[in-house]
């Protein structure tokens, strides 16, 4: 298991204004980024205000493969220093802004990976990566049977025939 | 350091290959190096092809099962539940109705209150706290009415003469159907939410059998009180509601309704004379719903719509008929041809204020919380202000009759037999814009959702457009600015363009009453979907057209031709021709959700019930 990291702020070399931080994948790779790449995160940003209160700067340890890791901070490079309403913690809950086209680039993988990138975001919340995958993921099952949703995501039918056509199974929300 | 499997890849494929499939230690070892390989170069497509190929046939086949559950991943279900009603949460109600027949899981989430009610909130539909229901009355066949030919609340037109009344044949057959039978009453039985017995309240319901008796509660004369059900204390189901209203307005769509006539002839209580004006109304305090009419017999009488009972009779002022009324915020104004504008206190039940500014009959009043505005055959409009209901403007102009009014906040617009429409500011009083020409005969009846204004006219048309672009439909060629827009070719549901999902196919929905919801076209009535083939100008009235309605989907529209027929806003098309309810005239129409209301010179209020059969305590008008 990978060892927790204590790295002292004179050991990273500074680069421009922006600190580096230690990322640690659960396959135990050790990624260096610059800070404010993942500042779109509120996980790493409550992170480093931690170690602004403490002034000890640790390795953030993270329970994702660095594959999927390294696909988030390409994600976060792209959009460094863009304003994303849905990444505004302050601001009010977005409503239905149009999608953007890199990111359906971005997110066209298998579902395996959509389904690691999206739970990845969510842990890091990054508010604007959930939507965008959650979007993807909603294109997927939009406009479909019930037969053909449970073909497309391999979900099995687990009702009882007298829980699937009994009248109680509408409306019972 | 070992190469170890990170614990969201391991858990995702255990739990996805569901237990059948047990891995041995072979194939674990197989599968934890071509997973590390995948971690380290990405997807070494390649490679994998090329050790995949180099395995017996009978692995392949063993893989191949493997496989096919990874690349079928259930992502909705297998995320956290937040996460998976964000998903949903960009989905339409249609494509949710499939998803919650998916598995349990896809139920419980697909049902999630959240989503329904965002889907509600998006349409402005409200959750309303059912109050008790009423077990309604059996209605008594109702008499031909006497005939009378007078409107008195149509001015008459600039420069012309009014026509000569048609005559209006009485057929007795016609009422044969209003005998409503007892299956028909299920509308007015106690809702099943509503699980406060009858016996648990003071207002104890009247026999069917026994209409004439008039129960106590009955007998007060104020605003009635509303002893909230059970129901009231549950959650609010907002796909329940949903459900409900996709429903109605597809009831709407297809023309689905059940007629009720309330009782207006032989009993002390009724209208002895034609009815002029009706207006539905909400309690705002209680959320009961009441019918308030206005008739030649000089007085306003409030009913009862679940029994179709009196609650109260205003009378005593007018000297004349009552020819319009207003309520909003518990005040009623009417307004008479004896030249009068009556304002009432329904919790004191008496009037409170009168004016008499004009100078002959009064033909419409309206007002909210700011100002009051009355338009006569005198040919002006008078405003007054709320604060003090002291004369604010007059308003001159039209040089005909103004035969209706309607108010926004900040604009006035009248009506008149001159042809014309006026624009007003309501502040100041000045004239913003006069549309000429807007119809080739008179103006009739006006309703006004700024900037959409609603006219119906004397030459039998009606017309939308608005005021800013002058852009609209009209039922007559000749002022039909879409005219050019061809109409769908089939009764399109207009209310799933918000949807964006195009067409959900909704035959596997049966069991979740998604597809009872677009397909009920058991009591659809045929000419509705003819009339869908016409063109809006060979639906028009065939006589003037008395009042209109403006709703957010629908135009409703009341005519001398004794029909009422509804009209999608959108596109002007028709959408149901109410034919067969009244025997004189149509004066005065109003409409909500689930039913639209109708009275005239046969002394009768026909009520079209889109919500028959069904539990609609719970939906806001």
């Amino acid at each position: 298991m990978p060892t927790i990291v204590s790295v002292d702020d004179s050991t990273v070399p500074g680069e421009g204004s922006s600190r580096l931080l230690l990322l640690v994948s659960s396959d135990n790779k050790h990624i260096v980024v610059e800070e404010d790449i993942m500042s779109r995160s509120r996980f790493i940003s409550k992170q480093v205000e931690g170690f602004e209160a403490t002034s000890q700067r640790h390795a953030i340890l993270l329970p994702f493969s660095s594959f999927v890791l390294n696909k988030v901070i390409e994600y976060c490079s792209h959009y460094r220093g863009y304003y994303l309403l849905e990444d505004d913690p302050d601001a009010a809950p977005p409503g239905r802004s149009p999608v953007r086209e890199w990111d359906q680039e971005f997110l066209d993988v298998d579902r395996n990976m959509l389904l690691r990138i999206i739970k990845a975001a969510h842990y890091l919340e990054i508010k604007s990566l959930v939507g965008s995958c959650a979007r993807a993921i909603a294109d997927m099952i939009r406009g479909k049977t019930t037969e053909e949703m449970r073909e497309i995501l391999g979900v099995e039918n687990d009702f009882t025939p007298e829980e699937e056509h009994s009248p109680s199974s509408k409306c019972t929300g | 350091m070992p190469m170890s499997l990170h614990p969201d890849l391991t858990t995702t494929n255990e739990r996805n290959v569901k237990g059948k499939f047990t891995p041995t230690g072979g194939h674990e070892s197989l599968r934890t190096a071509l997973m590390s390989i995948q971690e380290r170069e990405g997807l070494p497509a390649e490679l994998a092809y090329t050790l995949l190929a180099s395995l017996p046939r009978s692995s392949l086949v063993i893989l191949q099962r493997r496989i096919v559950p990874l690349l079928q991943l259930d992502v909705v279900g297998l995320l956290p539940t937040e996460v998976s009603l964000l998903i949903f949460s960009y989905l339409s109600w249609k494509t949710l109705l499939c998803c919650s027949l998916v598995s349990r899981r896809w139920r419980r989430l697909a049902d999630d209150y959240s989503l329904w009610k965002r889907l509600c909130s998006a349409k402005g539909w409200i959750w309303k706290e059912p109050s008790i229901a009423y077990r309604g009355v059996k209605y008594p066949i109702i008499e031909p009415p006497k005939h009378d030919t007078d409107d008195e609340g149509m001015g008459d037109e600039e420069d012309e003469v009014m026509m000569e009344p048609p005559s209006i044949p009485l057929d007795d057959s016609a009422f044969a159907s209003m005998d409503v039978s007892d299956d028909d009453l299920s509308f007015f039985t106690p809702s099943p939410t509503s699980t406060a017995g009858p016996s648990n309240t003071p207002h104890s319901p009247p026999a069917r059998s026994a209409p004439s008796m008039r129960p106590m509660a009955w007998t007060r004369h104020s605003a009635p009180a509303v002893i909230p059900s059970q129901a009231s204390h549950l959650k609010p189901n907002y796909k329940l509601l949903h459900f409900s209203r996709t429903r109605l307005q597809h009831r709407f769509q297809s023309g689905s309704y059940r007629r009720l006539t309330l009782p207006m002839m032989g009993q002390p209580d009724l209208h002895a004379n034609t009815i002029y004006c009706l207006q539905l109304y909400t309690y705002p305090g209680t959320g009961t719903q009441v019918l308030f009419t206005g008739s030649k017999d000089r007085t306003v009488k409030e009913w009862d719509l679940r029994s179709g009972t009196l609650l109260r009779t205003l009378k005593g002022v007018h000297v004349g008929s009552v020819l319009s009324i207003c309520v909003f915020g518990g005040y009623l104004t009417s307004a008479g041809s004896d030249s009068k504008v009556v304002m009432w206190d329904l919790a004191d039940n008496k009037g409170v204020k009168v004016f008499c500014d004009h100078a002959d009959s009064v033909l419409c009043v309206r007002f909210d919380e700011k100002r009051l505005v009355s338009c006569s055959k005198d040919r002006t409009v008078r405003t007054y202000l709320m604060s003090d209901l002291k004369p604010q403007h007059v308003l001159r102009g039209h040089r005909a009759a103004v035969n209706a009014v309607s108010i926004s906040s900040t604009y006035i617009v009248s009506a008149s037999g001159d042809r014309s429409m006026r624009l007003w500011d309501a502040e100041t009083g000045d004239l913003l814009r006069s549309f000429e020409n807007q119809h080739s005969r008179g103006i009739a009846s006006l309703d006004l959702d700024f900037p959409m204004v609603l006219s119906g006219s004397s030459d039998k048309h009606i017309r939308l457009f608005n005021m800013e672009t002058q852009q609209g439909w009209s039922t007559s060629p000749e002022f039909d600015t879409q005219a050019s827009i061809p109409l769908p070719a089939v009764a399109t549901p207009i209310f799933d363009e918000d949807d964006g999902d195009g067409d959900a196919p909704l035959a596997v929905c049966n069991n979740c009453g998604g597809a009872m919801a677009v397909a009920d076209t058991s009591t659809a009535r045929p000419q509705s979907t003819e009339c869908a083939r016409k063109s809006r100008h060979q639906c028009a009235h065939g006589d003037l057209v008395r009042n209109v309605a403006l709703g957010p989907d629908f135009v409703v529209s009341g005519s001398y031709d004794l029909t009422v027929k509804v009209w999608d806003r959108r596109t002007g098309r028709l959408i149901a021709d109410l034919v067969g309810g009244h025997t004189g005239r149509i004066f005065c129409v109003g409409f909500d959700c689930t039913k639209i209301v109708s009275c005239g010179e046969d002394q009768k209020i026909c009520l079209w019930d889109f919500g028959y059969g069904m539990d609609t305590s719970f939906i806001k008008p």
